[in-house]
């Protein structure tokens, strides 16, 4: 019989408060846990993507542009003219000097506006296996077998036709199966009509590259590989784009410091959670305080007590509350659009038990040191 | 020198007007007596044994324990004191009520540094000397209201303190539990505690060695 043993008692025996307390550190931590459970598979993700993908960079031919304008009015803008077909050598060029530019994937794109079903629309010649691979979040409703006359459609394309997989279109009067539809991406591929390079060939008779997509690998230096890129290509126009994953990890980080704003918000109501509930315990206890004293309890052996007990509950939450907060990760996460893996992560449950620990020992700071105060002749007025 | 000295102890209470609930008591209690505090209500005997008890200050005066003036220790000293000297029995025994017999009877050593075994051993020690051997895991409510005078009892004689105070041990008990209460206080005594014992019942006159009357907190005998 100790100090640990009172406090545990005290927990077993008034149930209903220990109950709050173990609760409602249970819910707040696992909102916490959750939510960086939630991030840490975002960014794994993103980074195994990026690690994977590299840097994008786009090579398009030389074209001049300008606007057009008459007293002050702009008639036309970005009117390219004297367009420069991508120079023959670049695919080769770009191949033999891969491994020096630090290059991991060339992506060639021929593109040409067509008619389709008597609707003009963006036909875009590729590599369509090695464009899934790059671009993983690409999916296709249906199937795609490579073989000559499939086609793919984007999403937008597919709902203004309503066509499905399965189904013909007239593409420069050459009717063609679509094999798939791609699933809705919110970008430019939704507007696109996809088609292996052979049959782009055949439908538009080009080809040659429109543009061409280059990612290089992830230790590249940007800078560095750019500047060779634009020496080897003179005729070329060289532009990196935003890269989607940059912009959805910028997407990420805000969403961590939103998880931090609710976990010190938590934290907080938490912890007037627990000071609420023990201030209360200890004016149901204090006679059993004046008791303690009397048998010569010190005041720190009070603040002991006192604490151990809230530290316990609060231990238990937390404990509670990472299981609790995982389980409800696992459960968003495919809510989400990624394909994200929530694992059980042993750091941040010692970090989520610390923080349960901390909660308990600085919210009963205040209760434990009113009971420590406690005139033991007031506790026990009726001596 | 007596063991127990009280010398010209007031206790003022002020609200508005200054009350006295002590005034000017002093008496001595020599090692090994048994002495009964009576006294209408509100005549500040239960005062009294507060101060003796070492929980309540006396507003002038001192009080002396085995050659220590106890109010000049400081407050984690006195907590000490407690532990060494005192045994308390309250009013309506003040048992914890999530704790059993024998954990209640350890109480007064869980600040102490034995080891778990060697409290149990003195907790049953305690609780068999009242006759309550056999009851050590129930807990308070299971017990009869002479039980949980015996358990009170175990509880301040466990870590062998030299001085028992009691307040109304007898008060909430029929005459016949009352007895039997009252006679192991009587085998205590025997055995060398000192003890005080704050009374209503003057049948309890018979079985001390001396009965210290007190009024208007003032002792009038």
């Amino acid at each position: 019989m100790g100090l640990w043993d009172i406090a545990v008692n005290n927990l077993k025996r008034r149930k209903g408060k220990a109950l709050l307390i173990i609760i409602g550190i249970a819910l707040g931590i696992a909102t916490v846990v959750a939510l960086f459970s939630l991030i840490t598979a975002m960014n794994d993700k993103v980074n195994k993507d990026l690690e994977r993908l590299g840097t994008k960079v786009v090579l398009i031919p030389q074209t001049e542009k300008m606007s057009l304008s008459y007293g002050g009015i702009v008639v036309a803008q970005d009117v390219a003219f004297d367009i420069k077909p991508m120079p023959e050598n670049v695919l080769s060029l770009l191949e033999a000097n891969a491994q020096e530019l630090n290059i991991e994937y060339i992506l060639q794109k021929n593109v040409q506006v067509v008619d389709v079903n008597g609707r003009l629309n963006l036909l875009v010649g590729m590599n369509i296996n090695n464009e899934f691979a790059v671009k993983p979040w690409l999916k296709v409703k249906g199937s795609f077998a490579g073989e000559e006359k499939q086609i793919i459609l984007g999403s937008t394309i597919a709902r203004q036709m309503a066509k499905g997989p399965g189904d013909t279109v007239l593409i420069n009067n050459q009717e063609l199966v679509i094999s798939g539809i791609l699933e809705e991406t919110g970008q430019e591929e939704d507007n696109i009509i996809l088609v292996p390079l052979a049959l782009f060939e055949k439908l538009a008779g080009d080809n040659r590259p429109t543009l061409i997509e280059i990612y290089l690998t992830s230790n590249a230096d940007v800078g560095n590989n750019l500047n060779k890129l634009r020496a080897l290509l003179p005729d070329v126009k060289v532009i990196t784009t935003k890269e989607m994953m940059e912009a959805r990890k910028e997407v990420i980080e805000r969403f961590e410091n939103f998880a931090i704003l609710v976990s010190v918000i938590v934290f907080v109501i938490l912890v007037l959670i627990v000071v609420t509930t023990m201030l209360g315990a200890v004016n149901e206890r204090t006679k059993e305080i004046g008791v303690f004293r009397a048998f010569g309890f010190r005041k720190k052996d009070i603040i002991h007590v006192i604490s151990l007990e809230a530290a316990l509950a609060c231990t238990l939450g937390g404990l509670l509350g990472y299981i609790l907060g995982i389980f409800t990760a696992k459960g968003v996460a495919p809510m989400l659009d990624y394909e994200l893996s929530i694992g059980w992560n042993p750091v941040l449950g010692i970090l989520m038990l610390i923080l349960a620990i901390m909660i308990g020992l600085i919210a009963s700071w205040f209760p434990a040191n009113k009971a420590a105060e406690l005139d033991p002749q007031e506790a026990l007025r009726y001596l | 020198m007596s063991f127990i000295t009280v010398n010209n102890v007031s206790k003022i209470y002020e609200a508005g007007n200054k009350v006295y609930a002590l005034e000017n008591v002093s008496l001595t209690v020599d090692e090994g007596e048994f002495v009964a505090i009576m006294g209408p209500s509100g005549s500040g005997k239960s005062t009294l044994l507060s101060i003796l008890g070492v929980l309540n200050p006396p507003t002038t005066g001192t009080v002396i324990v085995d050659d220590i003036n106890v109010f000049d220790l400081s407050n984690e000293k006195q907590a000490d004191f407690r532990r060494e000297y005192l045994g308390f029995v309250f009013q309506q025994f003040q048992l914890i009520p999530y704790l059993t017999a024998v954990e209640n009877v350890m109480l007064p050593l869980a600040v102490t540094p034995m080891s778990k075994k060697d409290k149990f051993l003195q907790a049953e020690k305690a609780l068999e000397k009242v006759g309550l051997g056999q009851k050590l895991h129930r807990l308070p409510h299971q017990l009869s209201g002479g039980e949980q005078g015996r358990v009170a009892i175990a509880r301040a004689i466990v870590n062998q303190p030299p001085i028992i105070l009691a307040d109304e041990p007898t008060g909430s008990l029929d005459s016949a539990t009352g007895l039997e209460i009252i006679q192991l206080f009587k085998e205590l005594n025997k055995g060398g505690h000192t003890i005080l014992m704050v009374t209503h019942n003057v049948e309890n006159r018979k079985h001390v060695q001396r009965t210290i009357f007190i009024r208007d907190g003032k002792i009038v005998s």
